[in-house]
């Protein structure tokens, strides 16, 4: 799943995610006022939703693709501490 | 081995903090969530002769959030690390750490051993690593099909069963930071046109169970997670909570219902007279806006700053790069997105309860209430890019934990620097902070700061003398210190001449008065009231003997 900066106006954000039910984050504690009248950004999102957000009329630029996130996760996967528990 | 631990691990890691604490570190349980998950919480106190006979109630929480990786284990951590601390009478040293993937130093920082024991001496401290068990072990499992993947590592909610009829993998849990009892009905609370905007703006939040982020369940605390946290907060009365998320380097404050304002008490979140009129936080949005008193979300603000503070300072250390990458910033919740405010979130409920406390005729101490987002932006970029919910374990995570256990030190040394104040309504519009003083110290939580207006705020206020003065001692502060705080601020000689001067002497005497009639609120009030009256005269006192020895 991709990592994205996206980028537009309030009105046009306020329809991020473009489907709600989707698997994927709008990280809101992210956001910055670029003093434009437009304000970025970071969401998390499959690569293949980007035309659909394009459309509602922001701006999108890939930050981390969805393969590069792929393999972040195989990394922290191999991180996970399942036990048996505590010396 | 090391890494991010499920919620048996955390569980195991609690129970033996509390076998190996002598009695410092209570376990305790509750309730388990939909798929049976519990890792429970643990309460740190220590009761000694110096102990304070009332403690303010403190609650830490994290892993609200099922897919945000490092809050829970830096909890645990931190539970490990004060225990430790303390069993050895010694203070808490963080060893310095170097990134291995710049090799950039973060400096080693010390938590002072009086610091250690007024955490645990003076606090009952209530801390809950790990609310969302099940959602946590969800995002750690395996799933069974490998195209779910996205599915779990980006799944936030608790794992409720979903409703009769939903079908889609969406549609199971709910958002537990929308459940709690707090405007948690959007759709009543705020004008048709903005709960209209609902989720994505408006208000973050869902009335649809599938909503992959924010449905806020079918009641207010239908949730076992959320009953959990907010039965903590009622059966203890929790003065200060702190929930630890991620990600975007904020410490953030209430209200997140609105935008705040101190000056007209009938806008608030329990006037159903404002049902349907609530406006959001669009800056067009003028009618309505959330009452919080202008003393305590300067505090709060102070506090948060705070934090911030100790982060850079303590975490980010000497290198100019590490501190630079240590820069978090303090905000009101409800200003953190564009044109759209929370409900139903744990941080106002907690604070909203010193209202309806008081409102029910049952008042309880103050209350604040703080979310720490920890953890750089992704979209940044560069050495902002920490892995975002996920952090690489080795590379990252020793970053974002010192700096979750920097705003914690932050945090509960200037609660634990404070005497407990008993149960009292919020004030009214009027209150002020203390702007001199704040100027003078540099640090509106400076614990003489905080005595200041403890004393201004309470302790003046429990005889007619003393409520008479310090309603007059107020209208004229109020006038004078706006202009004099800036002035001072400008020149920090005259501030640190009126901090050792005046102010250290003052709050020395004051303190003095305060300890001898403890226990006996009145005596003290006209006490303290005397010694004003004696100190603010005593320059012209000292003026007119001058005068009359030079002429004779």
């Amino acid at each position: 799943m991709a990592i994205l900066a996206v980028t537009g106006t309030p009105d046009v954000l306020a329809k991020i995610p473009v489907d709600v039910t989707a698997p994927g984050a709008v990280v809101r504690s992210t956001a910055v006022d670029n003093g434009d009248g437009t304000w970025s950004v970071t969401v998390h999102a499959a690569e293949s939703q980007i035309p659909a957000m394009q459309a509602a009329g922001v701006t999108v630029e890939i930050v981390v693709s969805d393969a590069d996130d792929d393999a972040r996760w195989q990394v922290i996967l191999g991180q996970v501490d399942s036990g048996p528990g505590v010396a | 081995m090391a890494g991010w631990m499920t919620s048996a691990v955390i569980s195991a890691h609690l129970d033996q903090a509390a076998a190996n604490s002598r009695g410092v570190c209570t376990r305790m349980s509750w309730a388990a969530g939909s798929a049976g998950a519990s890792a429970g919480y643990v309460k740190i106190a220590k009761v000694t002769p110096a102990s304070p006979a009332q403690r303010w109630p403190v609650l830490i929480s994290g892993g609200v959030h099922a897919r945000e990786l490092a809050p829970p284990d830096a909890l645990v951590s931190f539970v490990e690390k004060l225990l430790a601390a303390y069993a050895a009478s010694s203070p808490l040293v963080y060893p310095s750490w170097t990134s291995p993937v710049d090799a950039v130093t973060y400096s080693s920082f010390t938590i002072s051993w009086p610091q250690v024991q007024s955490v645990v001496e003076r606090l009952d401290l209530y801390v809950a690593p790990l609310v969302n068990a099940d959602g946590r072990d969800f995002v750690l499992g395996t799933p069974a099909d490998p195209a779910d993947k996205d599915l779990r590592r980006m799944w936030r909610k608790n794992r409720r069963p979903p409703p009769a009829g939903s079908t889609g993998d969406s549609c199971t849990g709910v958002d537990i930071n929308r459940n709690f009892s707090i405007l948690w009905d959007y759709t009543t609370a705020y004008l048709p046109a903005v709960v209209a905007l609902a989720p994505d703006a408006g208000v973050a939040a869902s009335q649809d169970p599938c909503d992959f982020e924010s449905y806020a369940g079918p009641a207010a605390e239908s949730e076992p997670e959320t009953q959990n946290l907010a039965g903590l907060m009622r059966s203890q009365n929790i003065s200060f909570y702190l929930d630890v998320h991620s990600y975007g380097r904020h410490v953030l404050y209430p209200w997140g219902i609105e935008t705040n304002q101190s000056t007209v008490v009938t806008q608030n979140f329990a006037n159903p007279a404002w049902d349907h009129k609530r406006d959001g936080s669009a800056p067009a949005a003028t009618a309505y806006a959330e009452y919080i008193p202008a003393s305590t979300g300067a505090a709060m603000d102070a506090m948060a700053k705070r934090m911030c503070d100790f982060i850079q300072s303590k975490a980010g250390g000497a290198d100019p790069t590490a501190r630079s990458r240590s820069v978090y910033t303090s905000r009101q919740s409800g200003l953190l997105y564009p044109n759209t405010v929370v409900t139903g979130s744990s941080n106002d409920y907690c604070f909203s309860r010193w209202f309806t406390a008081a409102s029910a005729g049952a008042p309880i101490s103050p209350v604040m209430a703080f979310t720490v987002e920890a953890g750089g932006d992704v979209k940044l970029g560069g050495s902002n890019d920490e892995g975002g919910f996920a952090p690489h374990y080795v590379n990252f995570y020793p970053k974002i934990e010192r700096e979750i256990h920097a705003a914690l030190w932050g945090f509960l040394t200037a609660v634990a620097a404070v005497n407990f104040a008993p149960p009292e309504a919020p004030p009214a519009p009027g209150g002020s902070t203390c702007f001199i003083a704040g100027a003078a110290y540099g640090d509106g939580t400076h614990p003489d700061v905080l005595f200041l207006r403890d004393v201004r705020d309470r302790q003046l206020g429990a005889s007619a003398a003393g409520r008479a003065f310090g309603a007059g001692l107020t209208a004229v502060y109020s006038r004078l210190s706006p202009p004099a705080a800036a002035w001072l601020t400008r020149r920090p000689w005259a501030a640190a001449a009126v901090r050792d001067f005046l102010l250290h002497p003052l709050v020395a005497v004051l303190r003095r008065v305060s300890a001898l009639a403890e226990g006996r609120p009145r005596v003290r009030s006209v006490l303290l009231t005397l010694a004003f009256i004696i100190a603010l005269a005593a320059p012209v006192i000292l003026a007119v003997l001058v005068a009359l020895l030079a002429r004779a």
